[in-house]
């Protein structure tokens, strides 16, 4: 053997022999990727099944919910959110639907609503009673075509800090456009 | 040949995982990002009051049936259980006054455990709260009307009616 004609080995002792400590670099073993992968497949699962949990899907940025230790799941229905009221930067809002703002709740428009229903003991909120009318009207004829019964059945879902006086004017008023029978949203009390 | 077939196996003897992790990592980020999803729902049903279109025929079902009526007031004081039966032995009211600010829906959850070993048929509840009461406080009163035990097993009054003061 010729010293220009190593074998691996022998060349690598050599080299190691030169260097030392330094030569462990680059004999390191590549990374072992598969515990890595486990474990984001099993987040991806636990991800996966957490969605799936829930039928319903909200998205109401200036909105904290209530908790209970209630476990009846919701079904579909015509979602109704009562906002955060009583900060003047974001005045709160009432949103029917998906994403239908039906009415503004800025502090004058408070004042009025209160006198209304302290006063007059009146609870209808006229803006909210057209949206929902068109509503309750539009389930209707569906219903109808359908050869089903119009249930009425509304969900609700309010900031955790509402005044039960907006509160029960927004049940009233869905209620009298044929929304009653209601559905109290929160999250569940372990989550 | 058999060189041939060799080479073939070192060829195909790795698995490259780096493309599925990405994946993996974009799509857990992407979940994670849509946190909302994590949070389950429940519902709590609820109805107001309806007027009988007929008072005396309703007067002479409920005193024909002897039903419980159980109303709670929710005020900035605390609880006031009001148990009543037409025609029925008198039920004796309850108060519960506020723990400091919060209210004690531990107590309220006892006293309607109470009634409910009484009148195990009952499951209505009227519930009356003053304009100012947080909404948070009128589902906590639901909620402790509704469990029999801590955890929301067997449910006590779960049909309630919600009124203002």
């Amino acid at each position: 053997m010729s010293a220009g004609n190593f074998s691996v080995h022998q060349w690598r002792a050599r080299i190691k022999k030169r260097r030392g400590k330094a030569f462990q670099s680059v004999t390191m073993k590549e990374i072992n990727l598969v515990a890595m992968m486990d474990m984001m497949t099993i987040i991806l699962v636990f991800l996966l099944k957490s969605y799936s949990g829930s039928a319903l899907s909200l998205d109401a940025p200036n909105l904290q919910y209530t908790t209970s230790s209630n476990t009846v799941a919701p079904e579909e229905a015509l979602k109704l959110m009562l906002t955060k009221v009583g900060d003047e930067k974001t005045p709160g809002e009432i949103i029917l639907g998906e994403n239908e703002p039906v009415l503004k709740l800025d502090s004058r428009k408070l004042e009025s609503l209160k006198a209304q229903a302290q006063n007059q003991r009146n609870y209808i909120i006229p803006e909210l009673k057209m949206a929902l009318d068109t509503k309750a009207n539009n389930a209707r004829e569906i219903a109808k075509a359908q050869n089903k019964n119009f249930e009425g059945y509304i969900l609700i879902v309010a900031d955790k800090d509402s005044p039960y006086w907006l509160v029960t004017q927004v049940l009233m008023t869905s209620a009298n456009s044929g929304f009653d029978k209601y559905n109290l949203v929160s999250i569940k009390k372990d989550q | 040949m058999s060189k041939k077939h060799s080479d073939l196996d070192q060829e195909g003897g790795e698995l490259n995982l780096v493309p599925y992790l990405d994946v993996m990592v974009n799509l857990v980020i992407f979940m994670l990002m849509n946190i909302t999803g994590f949070l389950a729902f429940t519902v709590l049903n609820a109805s107001v009051p309806q007027i009988s279109p007929n008072v005396q025929e309703a007067r002479e079902t409920l005193e024909k049936k002897k039903e419980l009526l159980l109303m709670v007031r929710v005020t900035n004081e605390g609880f006031l259980v009001e148990p009543s039966v037409q025609g029925g032995p008198n039920l004796m009211k309850t108060n519960i006054p506020k723990n400091g600010e919060l209210f004690n829906f531990e107590l309220l959850r006892a006293q309607g455990k109470n009634l409910k070993a009484q009148f195990p048929q009952e499951t209505k509840v009227l519930i009356i709260a003053q304009p100012l009461i947080r909404y948070e406080d009128i589902i906590g009163t639901m909620d402790a009307l509704r469990d029999n035990e801590a955890d929301g097993d067997n449910a006590m009054f779960p049909d309630v009616t919600l009124s203002v003061l």
